[in-house]
């Protein structure tokens, strides 16, 4: 059983700096994974509002930027399903090929495997190790090792280091 | 951050400043509308499933499948010991040897072969990423082909008074990994459980080791400029030519093993189809098909990667790129030997084949064909 006391003006203290300083990192991960900005706002949102009902690490902060990271992926899954679930139409709208900008980065990355990218980003941006992003996204050091280097085949060039 | 053209792009998203002054509201809104509570971790009880089925990714390598095999864990609130004890007072007395196979949840049947791999991009339910990538590998002078749909090979063996199962792979390789039985974390692979923990359970038993990631060279051409050493090292360890599952039926019952089938049909692992032998395959130079044979001639000859490049940019269409995956498909099998308690044995045979499909189409994007429309089944021959 863990309790966690914290005094309530710190507390929104922690909660408004969590935010702040992890939004560009949830903004990208769900981005990446659903290629709309407006999605990627709207999950933003949701996992802001997560921290607090779910009652996220506060005090720690690298505990809590994989948390964040985990949460983020999760409810980009929920959104992928309900679409999924909810799409009648048949197929001028691909929705594993979302809307995008003209990009031809972006092009090339929304060509992957959503499961992909979210391994790509934490290896390449964020400098996660493999073991790292296991434990995070919780799968096992093969799974994770498996698909960057399936990712990193297809995007050869675009992850080249320069 | 390291230093690309993807990190560069992606540092150039940022949130709209305005997105993340509502985040801050809505969570600082949240707290106001909810107070501190202490939370209980959950209590997990972990129970290995006494028969483990298979979530196959095919890797297709030298003709080989790669298959990954999920083993069924469930969370449950009684300790192993207890339940295996109430099930041993409740078993009834042991029946005749029976096995049946499923894959992807359907019965496999000599009557009834399975398409476990079935792409359309006019039905929005079967839409999903996959991919084939055509690579010469130089260095050895051979042809690589990766077949990548993104679909799961799930392949079960449930029946009674069975000791243990063995699959022994014709022409392709197992690629060994085994996922916990819980449906949404299955759908992204997680929860893999450990090879070497499965191994140390006595679980699993590796059999002959496939060969083709003792070749440094294909692990390079994989792996890029830096390989990750430590996957080289679980390749060479995963990669197989056989292996046996042992079955403990005191934790498990038939019902149990019906309803993790349902769980586990929307499992998402790869098929990849490597073929390292030669350039061009035998398999296609000595194939049936006129299209194969075709291929086979258009493949070979290139002196280096250039012509290679030139070739698949202008001369390699479609239906030769089918006619490669149905002849190295079809050369795949698995032997299934299913042992009993009592000694006796059963066997039976798993024939893959592609499906002749007019809708087989794919895109092109740079090295790769991004699969539209594809079917592939797999049949149950020698029962």
């Amino acid at each position: 059983m863990e309790k966690i006391i914290v005094d309530e003006n710190n507390r929104s203290v922690l909660i408004e700096k969590a935010v702040r300083t992890n939004a560009d990192m949830i903004y990208r991960i769900a981005y990446q994974q659903t290629g709309s900005f407006d999605d990627a706002e709207d999950i933003l949102q949701e996992v802001s509002v997560a921290l607090v009902t779910k009652n996220a690490p506060l005090e720690d902060e690298e505990y809590l930027r994989r948390w964040l990271i985990r949460v983020t992926v999760n409810k980009c899954r929920d959104l992928y399903r309900h679409k999924k679930r909810t799409h009648t139409e048949s197929l001028e709208e691909n929705i594993n090929i979302p809307a995008k900008e003209k990009d031809a980065i972006l092009d090339e990355l929304f060509l992957l495997p959503e499961k992909y990218r979210t391994v790509l980003y934490l290896y390449y941006y964020e400098e996660f190790t493999l073991k790292e992003i296991a434990q995070t996204l919780n799968k096992s050091i093969n799974t994770v090792s498996s698909e960057l280097q399936r990712a990193r085949k297809k995007l050869r060039k675009i992850l080249t280091e320069e | 951050m390291k230093n690309n053209k993807y990190t560069e792009k992606i540092k150039s998203i940022r949130a709209p400043q305005q997105s993340v002054d509502k985040a801050v509201e809505a969570a600082l809104e949240a707290e106001k509308n909810s107070s501190v509570t202490e939370q209980k971790a959950p209590e997990k009880r972990i129970r290995l499933s006494a028969v483990l089925s298979a979530a196959a990714a095919l890797v297709i390598i030298a003709g080989s499948i790669a298959a990954e095999f999920a083993v069924r864990e469930q969370s449950n609130t009684q300790t192993a010991e207890s339940k295996a004890s109430e099930h041993q007072s409740s078993a009834e007395p042991e029946q005749n040897n029976t096995f049946s196979l499923m894959v992807n949840a359907a019965e496999l049947t000599e009557n009834t072969p399975v398409n476990y791999v079935d792409l359309d991009y006019s039905d929005i339910n079967k839409m999903t990423a996959a991919s084939t990538t055509y690579t010469l590998n130089e260095k050895n002078n051979t042809l690589n082909v990766e077949f990548y749909p993104e679909l799961p090979f799930h392949l079960t063996c449930t029946g009674n008074n069975i000791k243990n199962v063995t699959y022994s792979i014709n022409n392709a390789a197992f690629d060994l990994s085994f996922i916990l039985n819980d449906h949404d974390d299955i759908l992204n692979g997680e929860n893999e459980r450990s090879i070497e923990d499965l191994i140390s359970l006595g679980v699993i038993e590796l059999g002959e080791s496939a060969d083709i990631y003792d070749n440094d060279q294909i692990m390079d051409l994989y792996f890029g400029t830096k390989p990750l050493e430590s996957h080289r090292k679980s390749l060479k360890r995963r990669y197989r030519k056989s292996f046996t599952i042992n079955y403990d039926n005191e934790y498990k019952t038939t019902e149990e093993i019906n309803s993790d089938l349902k769980a586990e049909k929307d499992l998402l692992n790869g098929l990849s189809l490597i073929d390292i032998q030669t350039r061009p395959p035998a398999s296609l130079l000595n194939s049936k098909d006129n299209k194969a044979r075709e291929a086979a001639e258009l493949l070979s000859g290139f002196k280096n990667m250039q012509e290679f490049e030139e070739f698949k940019a202008g001369k390699y269409r479609p239906d030769l790129r089918y006619a490669i995956l149905n002849a190295l498909i079809s050369d795949i099998s698995i032997d299934v030997t299913i042992s009993y308690k009592d000694g006796q044995s059963d066997k039976c045979t798993i024939q893959l084949e592609m499906v002749a499909d007019d809708n087989y189409s794919e895109s092109n994007y740079d090295n790769s064909y991004h699969l539209l429309s594809c079917k592939v089944r797999a049949k149950l021959i020698n029962k």
